[in-house]
C-alpha cells in the first residue's frame, strides 16, 4: 500500500470526481463533481507533488508527477492513454451495453459492460468489467506494460456485491459493497453521504485502508499508512 | 564622547530589531492582518530536502507519549536490523513489530507532510501558478493577498492560491489569555493530534518556530546507529529522523510569522481539508474546554 495507496485515492478522486459546489457538507447531494481541480498528494520518503485532474462527461485527464490518464470519448468508446513515468500505453475502452446505473455525482457513467483492447491488435482484448446497481465484475486476461506499483492484474478477477444501501452523492453505489478477489483477498467499500471508505484484507500491497471525504469544491483522503491526498475544484 | 555617539547609535541599531519586534507583537501584525500570500507565474519553488529543523517542528507536534513509543520502536528496529546483520545473534523481532511501527509511522507522517509544506513556504500547482508566503510588508513584486482574508473567498485564482499555500491558509491561530493556558491547550492539541483518526497535522507555539524544542532521547538513539540508521533510510520516517545525527544550531523557520507566548498556531492535515469546517469546531471545541476565552484570531478561506 505504498505508491498504491495514493494510487488508490487518485483512480477514487478521478473516478468519482464531481461534487456539489457549495463547500462545506458531504451531506449526499448529488451536484455533479465535474471541472478542473488542482491535486496534492504525498509521497513516502519524498515532497508532496501538484497535480491537475480534469473531468466531464466525455474525457477525464489526471496528470501527476510524471503519471498521467487520458481518457477521450468517442460515442460508446474511449480512447485510453496512460503513461507512467517512461512506460506508455494506448487503448481503447468499448461500452458493450448500458448505462445501467446512476452514478450521481460521477459525471463519466462507467456503468454498463465494457471491454478494454490493446491499441495494437493483435493482443486483443485485455480486460472487462460490469457495474450495475447492486453488482460489479472485473477481470483481466492480458495487461500490457504497467509500473511495478500498478502490479499485475493479469488472468485474475474481482467480484463485488451491494450489501447495504446508504444515501450518496454517488447514486446507485451508495452503501456497502464486498469485493472478492481471485487472488484471495477481500474488499469492502463504502459510499456514505460525500465520503468513500474502505479496506483490504489478504490482498498484499493492496491490503490496509483508506478514506476519501467529497465536500464542495474540495475532496481529501488518506490511506492508514499515512498517505495523503487533497483535491480543489478551480 | 564620539566613541559613545558611535556606541549608542550601534546600540541602537542593535535595539531596533527587538523594539520592532516588539510592536510587531503588541500590534500583531500576524494577528490583526496575517501573512500574505504572493502570486506569480515564477518557476515552480525547488522540492528541499528534509532538515532537522523541519523534522522537530513534527516532532514537537507529537504527544509525548506517541513520541516515546516512536524512539522505541525506531530502537527496537535498528536493534534488530544489527541483529540480522549479525548470524551470531538470533532476531526476536518480528512481523509485530514492523506492525507497531508502521502504524506508529503512520501517525507520523502527516505531521512530517505537514511541517515540509509549512517550512517550505512556497508552493506551485501544475499549471504554473506559483504561491509563496510572506510577511506583510516585506514583498516585492507579485500580485499579493492575505493569507486569511478578511471576509469572502475571494476570486477563484485566489482561492486556488490559498489551496496550494494550505499549511497556512488552514491553519487556526489560536489566542490564550495567557502562556499557561496556551502550553494546557497546546498539550491538549498534541495528545488528540496523536491518534489515528486526528485532523490536526502541526500545533506550533513560539518554541516550534524558534528550533529550540529539543529531542535528546532520539537524537541519541539515532547518534548510537548512525551506520544502521544509514542502512535503513528507505523507509520515509527512518529517514527524516536520520536528520538529527547532526541537527545542527537550532534554525528559525516560518520567518514570517511571529507568535507570542499566548499564542499557537494550529495546522490541519492535508487529508482533513475536506472537513475544514468540522476541523475547526473541534480546534474550538478542545480549547473552550481547556478555558473558554481561548479565541480563533484569524479567518480561514472556508
Amino acid at each position: 500500500m505504498k505508491q498504491r495507496g495514493i494510487g488508490v485515492l487518485l483512480i477514487l478522486l478521478a473516478a468519482c470526481s464531481s461534487s456539489s459546489g457549495q463547500g462545506g457538507d458531504a451531506s449526499g447531494s448529488e451536484s455533479s463533481l465535474a471541472g478542473t481541480w488542482d491535486v496534492v498528494g504525498t509521497r513516502l520518503g519524498d515532497a508532496p507533488v501538484s497535480g491537475q485532474l480534469i473531468v466531464d462527461a466525455d474525457h477525464l485527464t489526471l496528470v501527476f508527477g510524471s503519471n498521467s490518464f487520458a481518457a477521450l470519448r468517442d460515442g460508446d468508446k474511449f480512447a485510453v492513454v496512460a503513461g507512467f513515468g517512461s512506460t506508455a500505453s494506448a487503448n481503447t475502452a468499448q461500452r458493450k451495453n448500458g448505462p445501467t446505473a446512476n452514478l450521481g455525482a460521477v459525471p463519466l457513467n462507467v456503468s454498463g459492460s465494457w471491454y478494454i483492447a490493446s491499441g495494437s491488435e493483435s493482443t486483443g482484448e485485455m480486460c472487462s468489467w460490469s457495474l450495475g446497481v447492486d453488482s460489479a465484475e472485473g477481470s483481466c486476461l492480458y495487461v500490457g506494460a504497467l509500473p511495478s506499483w500498478v502490479g499485475s492484474p493479469a488472468h485474475a478477477t474481482a467480484t463485488a456485491q451491494r450489501k447495504l444501501t446508504a444515501p450518496s452523492i454517488f447514486g446507485d453505489l451508495g452503501g456497502e459493497w464486498q469485493v472478492f478477489l481471485s487472488t484471495g483477498g477481500t474488499c469492502t467499500a463504502r459510499f456514505e453521504g460525500g465520503k468513500v471508505s474502505g479496506a483490504c484484507s489478504g490482498a498484499g500491497e493492496f491490503s490496509g485502508s483508506f478514506e476519501v471525504v467529497f465536500a464542495g469544491d474540495i475532496a481529501s483522503g488518506s490511506t492508514d499508512r499515512g498517505l495523503e491526498l487533497s483535491a480543489k475544484r478551480r | 564622547m564620539a566613541w559613545s555617539s558611535r556606541r549608542n547609535a550601534v546600540e541602537a541599531l542593535l535595539l531596533l530589531p527587538l523594539v520592532a519586534g516588539a510592536t510587531l507583537g503588541c500590534r500583531g501584525t500576524a494577528r490583526e492582518h496575517g501573512p500574505v500570500l504572493v502570486l506569480s507565474s515564477s518557476a515552480p519553488a525547488p522540492d528541499e530536502a528534509l532538515d532537522a529543523a523541519t523534522v522537530k517542528l513534527a516532532l514537537g507536534s507529537l504527544a509525548p507519549n506517541a513520541l516515546d513509543e516512536l524512539v522505541d520502536l525506531l530502537d527496537e528496529g535498528l536493534t534488530a536490523l544489527e541483529t540480522k546483520a549479525n548470524p551470531l545473534l538470533i532476531d526476536v523481532l518480528d512481523g509485530d513489530h514492523r506492525d507497531r511501527w508502521a502504524a506508529s509511522v503512520a501517525r507520523f507522517l502527516p505531521m512530517l507532510n505537514a511541517a515540509r509544506e509549512f517550512v517550505r513556504g512556497a508552493w506551485s500547482s501544475s499549471d504554473g501558478l506559483s504561491v509563496r508566503v510572506e510577511r506583510r510588508g516585506d514583498v516585492r513584486g507579485g500580485r499579493t493577498i492575505p493569507a486569511w482574508p478578511a471576509a469572502g473567498a475571494g476570486e477563484r485564482t485566489d482561492q486556488r492560491a490559498r489551496f496550494l499555500a494550505w499549511p497556512v491558509s488552514y491553519a487556526r491561530l489560536l489566542q490564550a489569555p495567557d502562556p499557561l493556558t496556551c502550553e494546557r491547550l497546546a498539550g491538549l492539541l498534541r495528545e488528540q493530534a496523536s491518534r489515528p483518526e486526528a485532523m490536526t497535522g502541526l500545533v506550533l507555539d513560539q518554541a516550534s518556530l524558534a528550533g529550540t524544542r529539543r529531542f535528546d532521547e532520539l537524537a541519541r538513539v539515532v547518534r548510537d546507529r548512525r551506520r544502521l540508521l544509514a542502512r535503513a533510510k528507505g523507509d520515509p520516517a527512518v529517514a527524516g529522523l536520520a536528520t538529527l545525527v547532526d541537527p545542527g544550531e537550532p534554525r528559525r523557520v516560518a520567518g514570517w510569522l511571529d507568535l507570542s507566548p499566548r499564542e499557537l498556531l494550529v495546522v490541519p492535515r492535508l487529508s482533513a481539508l475536506a472537513r475544514d469546517r468540522e476541523f475547526g469546531q473541534y480546534v474550538m471545541r478542545v480549547a473552550g474546554a481547556v478555558d473558554p476565552r481561548v479565541t480563533i484570531a484569524n479567518r480561514v478561506p472556508g
